[in-house]
């Protein structure tokens, strides 16, 4: 159950004190910010309409997944056994150790 | 919280609890103990700010996420904020945004992760509300990244699983979720990353475990967790070098790891 009350005539002041909660505390935030919090929520609820209609009309999933494999083959993977593609030499030159073996203490293990 | 190299490598943007982030030109002087001394501050976040990245190919703009709910797209040359995405009154995360990732092949686009157990795709010329937003994940999303292609990203999130979204559609592609040995505990997702071609998902965990997954099949291909001089702690960052061909790991044990393949080749 809400009251409002205005302790002066300076809108900025006032406060709309609504009960919330079982316990009765009281939720003393200005009107100007409850409202822009309900037009947030508003605009959130129009943006998942908007969303959940668009899904009505999405393809299956089959069609992406057999794009996704051919993305996947068509750059070869220095992290794969099975490369599609010519080796680069400068992927092993991880196991060459440091460039400056006095200024770092990195070490191959 | 979070560090990136400029596109250039010219300079490199750090950010954390100040709620600030830092810029820092490796072209600079050091001071006397061989210090860099911080080249322009990206003030105006009112919370920390958890992660950052360079626009690609552009040293002059970067895109932080923060502990405020927002992320902010950074004019550097100005030090001014050129977007804010969400926050107040706008549409947009309801809790601290953790991640954020921008497409290699569209820089126009990027998603991030938070707190709200949502990833949401965004696009820089409109700030006002996120292109779409992707649930699924039942825990904070504390990582997101894009996927090579550019049309699908992978998260990890504090649930325990990794997912795949295609941005097109919306559609969840696939869920990475496995038993971690010996926990009795769920083991959170901290960060993941994809390899160059996208066939392997590396995920790592706060168990210190570090799964390889396989994109497609969703199945674990390898456990560096379990392999000898594993990280023996949580798992906290890891990342691809730029060629695609070592991963390195970071963890709570303080070490940096650099994993590489070492076997044998098949070229197909």
């Amino acid at each position: 159950m809400a009251s409002e009350t205005a302790s002066s005539a300076d809108e900025e002041k006032e406060t709309l004190v609504v009960s919330v909660s079982a316990d009765g505390a009281t939720d003393k935030r200005g009107k100007h910010r409850i409202l822009a919090e309900l037009k947030r929520l508003q605009q959130d609820t129009k943006f998942l309409q908007e969303e959940l209609d668009e899904l009505e009309k999405t393809e299956n999933v089959p069609a992406i997944c057999k794009e996704l494999l051919q993305n996947m083959d068509s750059r070869p993977d220095p992290l794969i056994p099975e490369v599609h593609g010519p080796v680069n030499l400068l992927w092993d030159r991880w196991f060459e150790g440091p460039q400056d073996p006095q200024a770092c203490r990195c070490r191959i293990l | 919280m979070t560090c990136a190299f400029s596109p250039t490598g010219q300079s490199v943007a750090c950010g954390g609890l100040d709620s600030v982030c830092s810029i820092f030109n490796l072209n600079s002087p050091t001071d006397r103990d061989g210090n860099l001394n911080v080249s322009r501050m990206l003030s105006g976040h009112k919370g920390y700010v958890s992660s950052c990245q360079y626009v690609p190919g552009e040293d002059t703009h970067l895109i932080t996420g923060s502990g405020d709910q927002t992320c902010v797209l950074w004019d550097i040359t100005t030090g001014l904020r050129t977007s804010v995405f969400g926050g107040e009154f706008q549409s947009g995360h309801t809790a601290d945004v953790l991640s954020i990732s921008i497409n290699g092949s569209n820089s126009k686009m990027f998603v991030s992760g938070s707190c709200d157990a949502t990833a949401r795709l965004w696009d820089t010329r409109v700030a006002s509300r996120a292109v779409r937003t992707f649930h699924g994940h039942e825990g904070d999303v504390n990582s997101v990244k894009f996927f090579p292609d550019g049309n699908r990203f992978g998260t990890g999130s504090e649930d325990g699983t990794c997912r795949l979204f295609d941005i097109r559609t919306g559609h969840q592609l696939q869920v990475y979720n496995q038993q971690h040995s010996g926990d009795n505990e769920m083991a959170h997702v901290t960060s993941i990353a994809f390899s160059i071609s996208g066939r392997l998902l590396i995920a790592g965990y706060t168990n210190g475990d570090c799964y390889v997954w396989d994109t497609l099949l969703a199945k674990v291909v390898l456990n560096l967790g379990s392999l000898q001089n594993s990280h023996e702690g949580r798992i906290t960052c890891l990342g691809l070098s730029a060629d695609g061909s070592a991963l390195c790991t970071g963890s709570w044990d303080t070490n940096l790891k650099i994993w590489a393949f070492g076997g044998h080749r098949k070229v197909i």
